[in-house]
This record gives C-alpha cells, sequence and structure tokens, in this order.
C-alpha cells in the first residue's frame, strides 16, 4: 500500500531522515516510534507531501507520489494531528464535510456521511452545528479523526493524535480508537513517543533514531528481542508494564491452575485481555482470581501470584 | 459680538453646505481607503509570504506615516496639482500602513497547525487564502482599516488646503475668520463622523467569527458606495478657475464682495496660502486672492488686478501692544515706533521676496534692513523684564517680529522672547487676549473685519480711507481690549486679486471689472 525506497530527507547540512525504506501492508497499522527529533515526524509528512523527500522514492498504491498532483494525493489520504487543526471558524459539520466539498460530493452525500461518522465516532448530532472551540479535547480530537476520514480515504497518516490530551483522556480514547470500526481496514501510519500508545495501537513498530530506523517488528519482538542496547533501554523505564501489556491470558493459559467450577463471576474468554488488563480488573473487582475460558471450554484461574509466573515463563520461553 | 448668530442658526443656514462638504468628506475619505484596501491587503499578504520585502515595505510605510500631513500635501502640488487627485493621494499614502501591518499581522497569527491540517486535507494554496487565512486573519486586518478610516476622516480636513474641498473648508476658514460658530460647524460633524465610522467599524469586528465571512463581502460594498459620495468638484470643467483661501471665501472685503460689487463670476475653489501662489503660476489656477505685498507676487510674475471699485479696505500694519506693558515700560513706545514710515509697498514686497522666495532667514533679512537704515544697534544687556512678541504664520510677519526684536534688544535693557508662527488672526490675537504674547503686528482692515466685526454701516462709513480706519480700530481696541495700535509702518498689505501677467495681458484685463466683464461675456 506504502513503500518508502531508500528515503533521504536534508534540512541543509542536517539530515533528518536517513536513507530508510519500509512497506506498510493494505490494513496494516505502522508506529513510528521514537523520541523527538528522531525524524518520525518527517518521515511521516513526507507520505502526503508535506515535506518533499530530498532523494529515495515513496509509492503510494504502487504510484511515486511525485507522479500524482499533490492535492489529489492529499485529499486520498486522512490526515490526522497532535493538535487536531480543526478550522476555528468552521462548524463541526463544515469541518467535517472540507474534503468531501474539495472532491466535488453532491451535497447529500456529504450530509449522510457526516451522521454516518458522527455516529461511529460515538458523538451526537447536536454538536455539528458548534465550533471546535465548544467541544472538549477528546471530542475535538474525535472530529479531527472523523474529518480526516470524511471522504473515506484507504490510508491515514496519525501524527502524535493523542499528544494533546491530558494523561487520562488520553488513555481512554486511545482503547476507544483501538475498537472503531472506522479504523478496521485502513492503513495507518502513525507517529507517537507514547511507548504504551505505540504497543496498543500498533500491528508493527518502527522505532527510529536519529533519521534511522533501529528495529522494527510485532511488540512483542522489540520487547523480548531488542535488537540493540538501545532498543532495551528505549523500552527499559516501563519494561514490566509493557511486557505485562505484550502478553495476552492465552500465551500464559497452559501455566495456569485448573479450576473444576466457575466459581466467580469474573469469567472470560482467554484472547481478550493482557496481562495488564487482568491485574487491572483484580484490583478494581477486589477479587483474588479470575476465571478464564478457553475456545474448548476449559475453565483455570488466575490469580496475582500466576499472572507473574506466566509471564517468567514466557520470557524464559522466548529466550530459549 | 453680543447679537452674533448661535451656532444652531448657523448650522441651519448652511445646512446646504455643511451637508455638500459632509460628502465630499465621505467620499475623499472612502475612496482613498477603497485604493489601500485594494492595494494594502493584497501587499500584506504579498510580504506575508515574502518575509525579506517585510521589512523594506513595513518601513516605507512607516516613513509616509510620519510626515506630516500638510507638508505631504505640499509635496503633492508639483506632482499632481490641486484638487482631489492629490488630497486623495496623500490620504491613500496614510492609510498604506496599517491596512498593510494589520493583513501582515493577521497573515501571520493564523495558527500553523490549522494551515497545516489545510494543506494536508489537499486544499490550494488559493484556497487556504480564501478559507482560511483571509476569514481568520479578518479582524484583524478590519482593526486596520478602522485605524484607516478614523485617521483619514481626521487628515481629509486638510484637503481643504489644496482645493479638495471637504469639513476643513469651514474649519480653516473658521479660523481664519475668527468665527467660532464656523469652526464648530465644520469640527463637529468631523468629530461625529470619525466617532461614527470607529464605531461602526468596531462592531464589525467584534461579529461573530462566521459572520466576518459575510461582513468580508459588505465592507468593500459599503467603501465603494460611500466613495461615490464625492462628486469631484466641478472646477475640472471650469475654463477660468479661482483659488481662493478659506479666508477669503468668508468675507465681505472677498469673494462675498467681488461677487455683490462686481457681480464676478467665477468658479471657484478653497486652498491654502502656502499653495496657491505656486498653483497659478504653474496653472494650475487662473486667479487667486493674495496680498499686496506678498514677495511671491514677484517670484512668480503675477500682476494684481487693480481693485477700481475699492472693496478692499487698507490693511496698513502696525504692532498692537498690551495697554501694561506700555505703562510698565514707557520706552517701549518710541522703540516700537522707530519702524514707522519706514517699510512702503515694494519695500516690504522685496524683503518678503527675499525670505519667502530666497529662503533667506528672516532674522538675516531683517537685520540687512535694519542696518542699512542705521536703525541696528548691538543688543544691550537685558535684565529689566521680557517682552514676548507674537506672529502669524507667514513670512512678513516674521520678519517684522524680527525687526521689532532686535530694536528692543539695541534699544533697551528688555528681554525678548519671540512666539512666531501662531496660526491665523483668531489664534495671534486670542493669546494677546489671554497675556501669553506682549504684542504682534496687525492690520488695520483685519482689526476692523476680523476682530471688532464691525457693522455694515460703520465699513461704508470709513470706506477704503486709510487714517478714518486707523483712527476707528484704535479707539475701539482701546476702548473694548485695552490694547493699543502704534503707528503704522507704512505700508499697505491689502488683499489683491492677481493673475499670471502674461495672461492678464493677453486677455487685456487690468482691472477686476475687466475680469468680471471677460467671464461674464464668454
Amino acid at each position: 500500500m506504502i513503500s518508502l525506497q531508500h528515503v533521504t530527507k536534508k534540512f541543509g547540512s542536517y539530515t533528518a531522515v536517513d536513507n530508510i525504506s519500509f512497506e506498510v501492508a493494505e490494513g496494516e497499522t505502522v508506529v513510528l516510534l521514537g523520541t523527538s527529533g528522531c525524524g518520525k515526524t518527517t518521515t511521516l509528512r513526507m507520505i502526503n507531501r508535506l515535506i518533499d523527500s530530498s532523494s529515495g522514492n515513496i509509492l503510494v498504491r504502487g504510484k511515486n507520489i511525485k507522479d500524482v498532483p499533490v492535492e489529489n494525493l492529499r485529499r486520498n489520504i486522512g490526515y490526522v494531528l497532535q493538535h487536531n487543526g480543526l478550522f476555528p471558524h468552521y462548524t463541526i459539520s463544515e469541518n467535517i464535510a472540507i474534503v468531501p466539498q474539495l472532491l466535488k460530493w453532491p451535497q447529500q452525500k456529504i450530509t449522510s456521511r457526516i451522521s454516518e461518522l458522527l455516529d461511529k465516532v460515538h458523538l451526537p448530532e447536536n454538536i455539528l452545528s458548534l465550533f471546535p472551540e465548544q467541544l472538549s479535547g477528546g471530542q475535538q480530537q474525535r472530529i479531527g479523526l472523523a474529518r480526516a476520514l470524511a471522504a473515506d480515504p484507504p490510508i491515514l497518516l496519525m501524527d502524535e493524535p493523542f499528544g494533546a490530551l491530558d494523561a487520562i483522556t488520553r488513555k481512554k480514547i486511545t482503547k476507544e480508537f483501538s475498537g472503531l470500526d472506522l479504523l478496521k481496514n485502513k492503513t495507518i501510519v502513525l507517529v507517537t513517543h507514547d511507548i504504551r500508545e505505540a504497543f496498543e495501537l500498533g500491528d508493527r513498530i518502527l522505532l527510529m533514531d536519529k533519521g534511522q530506523i533501529v528495529q522494527q517488528g510485532k511488540p512483542v519482538e522489540l520487547l523480548f528481542h531488542p535488537a540493540s542496547d538501545f532498543v532495551s533501554e528505549f523500552f527499559s523505564n516501563q519494561e514490566m508494564e509493557l511486557q505485562l501489556n505484550a502478553v495476552f491470558l492465552k500465551d500464559i493459559f497452559k501455566h495456569l491452575q485448573y479450576s473444576t467450577t466457575d466459581e466467580n463471576n469474573l469469567t472470560f474468554t482467554e484472547d481478550t485481555l493482557s496481562l495488564w488488563d487482568a491485574l487491572e480488573l483484580l484490583q478494581s473487582e477486589k477479587q483474588k482470581y479470575l476465571s478464564i475460558k478457553n475456545a474448548v471450554g476449559e475453565i483455570r484461574h488466575a490469580g496475582y501470584d500466576s499472572l507473574f509466573t506466566g509471564l517468567e515463563a514466557i520470557k524464559r520461553q522466548s529466550h530459549e | 459680538m453680543n447679537d452674533a448668530p448661535t451656532l444652531f442658526d448657523f448650522m441651519k443656514e448652511q445646512s446646504g453646505k455643511i451637508f455638500d462638504q459632509l460628502l465630499q468628506h465621505i467620499g475623499l475619505t472612502f475612496i482613498s481607503l477603497l485604493f489601500a484596501v485594494i492595494i494594502g491587503v493584497p501587499l500584506g499578504i504579498y510580504i506575508s509570504r515574502k518575509r525579506k520585502l517585510a521589512a523594506p515595505v513595513l518601513g516605507i510605510t512607516n516613513v509616509l506615516q510620519t510626515i506630516p500631513s500638510i507638508a505631504l500635501l505640499g509635496f503633492m502640488i508639483p506632482l499632481l496639482g490641486i484638487g482631489p487627485v492629490p488630497a486623495i493621494v496623500a490620504l491613500f499614502l496614510y492609510a498604506l500602513l496599517p491596512i498593510v501591518r494589520n493583513t501582515y499581522t493577521g497573515m501571520n497569527e493564523v495558527d500553523p497547525i490549522v494551515l497545516e491540517s489545510a494543506r494536508g486535507m489537499g486544499m490550494t494554496a488559493g484556497q487556504i487564502l480564501r478559507k482560511v487565512k483571509l476569514p481568520l486573519s479578518m479582524p484583524v486586518i478590519l482593526a486596520g482599516i478602522r485605524t484607516a478610516t478614523v485617521i483619514n476622516v481626521g487628515v481629509a480636513t486638510l484637503a481643504s488646503y489644496i482645493g479638495a474641498g471637504g469639513l476643513g473648508e469651514f474649519i480653516f476658514g473658521g479660523i481664519a475668520l475668527n468665527n467660532t460658530n464656523m469652526i464648530l460647524a465644520g469640527a463637529i460633524p468631523a468629530a461625529l463622523l470619525a466617532i461614527f465610522f470607529d464605531f461602526i467599524l468596531s462592531r464589525l469586528q467584534k461579529l461573530n467569527i462566521r459572520k466576518v465571512r459575510v461582513s468580508f463581502w459588505l465592507i468593500p460594498v459599503c467603501i465603494v458606495v460611500l466613495s461615490s459620495f464625492y462628486i469631484l468638484p466641478d472646477f475640472y470643467r471650469s475654463k477660468m478657475l479661482a483659488g481662493f483661501t478659506p479666508e477669503f471665501m468668508g468675507r465681505e472685503d472677498g469673494y462675498l464682495g467681488l461677487k455683490k460689487v462686481y457681480k464676478l463670476n467665477i468658479r471657484t475653489v478653497v486652498i491654502s496660502d502656502a499653495v496657491m501662489y505656486k498653483a497659478v503660476y504653474e496653472k494650475k489656477l487662473d486667479v487667486i486672492d493674495g496680498y499686496s505685498t506678498d514677495g511671491r507676487l514677484k517670484a512668480f510674475d503675477l500682476k494684481i488686478l487693480k481693485d477700481d471699485k475699492g472693496i478692499f479696505p487698507p490693511y496698513y500694519a502696525a504692532p498692537l501692544v498690551r495697554s501694561e506693558i506700555l505703562a510698565k515700560y514707557p520706552e517701549l513706545k518710541s522703540v516700537l515706533n522707530q519702524l514707522s514710515g519706514k517699510i512702503n509697498d515694494s519695500v516690504m514686497t522685496e524683503l518678503n521676496y527675499q525670505v519667502d522666495y530666497l529662503k533667506q532667514s528672516p532674522e538675516k533679512v531683517a537685520k540687512q534692513f535694519l542696518m542699512e537704515r542705521s536703525l541696528y544697534k548691538n543688543p544691550l544687556i537685558a535684565d529689566e523684564g521680557t517682552i514676548r512678541i507674537g506672529s502669524k504664520i507667514f513670512g512678513e510677519q516674521y520678519i517684522l517680529a524680527a525687526m521689532y526684536s532686535m530694536l528692543i534688544r539695541g534699544n533697551t535693557h528688555l528681554k525678548v522672547e519671540t512666539k512666531t508662527g501662531l496660526g491665523g488672526t483668531k489664534i495671534c490675537f486670542d493669546a494677546l487676549i489671554n497675556q501669553q504674547i506682549d504684542m504682534y503686528p496687525e492690520y488695520t482692515g483685519t482689526g476692523l473685519l476680523v476682530i471688532l466685526q464691525a457693522p455694515g454701516s460703520v465699513i461704508t462709513k470709513l470706506g477704503s480711507n486709510s487714517e478714518k480706519v486707523y483712527s476707528y480700530v484704535q479707539s475701539e481696541f482701546l476702548k473694548k481690549y485695552n490694547l493699543e495700535w502704534l503707528k503704522p509702518i507704512g505700508f499697505n498689505n491689502t488683499y489683491a486679486l492677481m493673475m499670471r501677467r502674461k495672461q492678464a495681458d493677453e486677455k487685456d484685463i487690468q482691472r477686476i471689472s475687466d475680469l468680471a466683464n471677460y467671464l461674464n461675456n464668454k
């Protein structure tokens, strides 16, 4: 869907992006992760030509982006910014309608698309005539997403989409986004410096440093098989939490205790929860263990101790 | 002065004229504003894109703004002549800075994130300008237009100096004629106009950001409509054109008398004394009023038309002094009278020529003259008190003030302070009455007509007899104001109609009657 081939960007003598290549498959969510100044945002902005690359090729749906009129390219790529970038002088419905109008959709189609989008981002219709400043930060960000997806582009670029939100809203919205229908089947490139966000949203993570890709792969791969000291150091602060997030109950199912009966009402199927989620549940429900059911109806118990024993087992396993 | 008409009477009587001037004023303001918006907004947009040009462009408009308005109007005369064109150009230049600067600022203040999202969604540069940048910077641009409007309403009063009309005609006519009602009849509408437009534009600015999109189109329309108020003064269609000072326009011994006594029928524009000689020389005007001793008469080779029906009363110059000062310093009177009878018309014209045209300093010319007449003495030690000498704002008065100051310093132990350039008669006279100055040179005719505002019967009785006029004003001034007229200096700086000598000779116009006949016959 998107293909970067030996792309370099120089600002004067400073090399912001240094000969990077990667592919994004259709429907995949790739996260560009790294500290500020690592070149991740520059990389993203080169895909919709807000910045032109100094050398190398970028292909979108098989076509070199330099061969497509730049406005057409951008109208077919959704773009979500950190500070949402909603037009303050446009109402919510006018904001969402911008790209469809640029594409000269008939008014009726625009109107029905707007209410469809609003429903999908879980906002009521009565906000349509409001102005962005009248909405909360989280609502604005959802409108920003709705606007980016208004013309149903197959590709979505997101630049620190939750960066401007406070920690609590951010966590909530991140979770919400990861479950949105709207984002299913979209090819997404997301830039963030937030490791947890990257792990939660990314099918694949590209960890960048000094304009280069240090390591790419699934979250678990980066966590348990760091390619260099830089990678392991990058994750070290939040290592335990990340590991708990990256490992799911189904991964440790075989390490759990058998149970003959379903003794409490906290029963879950094995594939939905990460270990972190399970810990949070135990805490919030004030229970000693969860009852977990696997695909064939087998039930096992997971308490605090067994969750951590399971994680250790997984870690040992992956290093063997 | 007791039975003087009230302001209301005056405004009622002159309502037609006030209305015309008001429309001219609005027209002048908005035509220039229209051009300033048409040029200024795109220029502001342009320099917001080409940052390197911003500093020089803003610098130039800034410099334009600091040029005193009257000087700017003066610069316009050689380039564009007189009338509305130079006035509009000058007003345009003043309106430019606030509009360019605010457009530039407004464009720069648009949130870069909003611009990036606009680009990212695939808007073209033109779409971004029209749909994002202009609407978002509109409040700031409007603030600039508002500032420019208020500036222009004010500066447009000065347009009357160069024959472009507007409310300045009344204001400056009133100052020249010592007519408070006339000043207010111009000043009040001008002030109300400024307040009114400021208010309207401030409301527009505060409108919901959304409705600004409407006002974006409303404003140009309003400006164009208001511009059309200015019906170009009809002088462009005239075969012979007279330029008269606001003072002359309103006086019985001026334009009113010319109409009554000579049945003179000529198109007129109101114009400042400072520019009219040059304008007639450059054939922008054909006839002007002037002073018979003006140095520019000689410089521009103008011819005085003979006042064959005697409507211009004598204007003999003499020092006008507060009586207390003469009592306090008895030696002063004889010193000031040393100049009496020493300067006739042609000598005064010559002295004025040296100052007004050859640009010598009044002090130098005064000193040279006094030395030639052996009247100059080196200053004595000044330790006895101070005499404050005033003068009106033209060369002759500066020369006379300089002469008196040298005579006092040379012959007495008094200190001298000069306060020259005190605008017109009213300002000088008020300064004297309010004891801000002790003396200034005044003219008998001015004393009779402008200050005393003598009734018609008295004026007719005195006629053009210089001695009768002198003794009348002398006794009246002493009685009414406790001011003393000393002996006349000798020259008669009266009003006179003047034309280019060549044109007058070609058309065989020697007297004002000839001019009236020439105009009436064709």
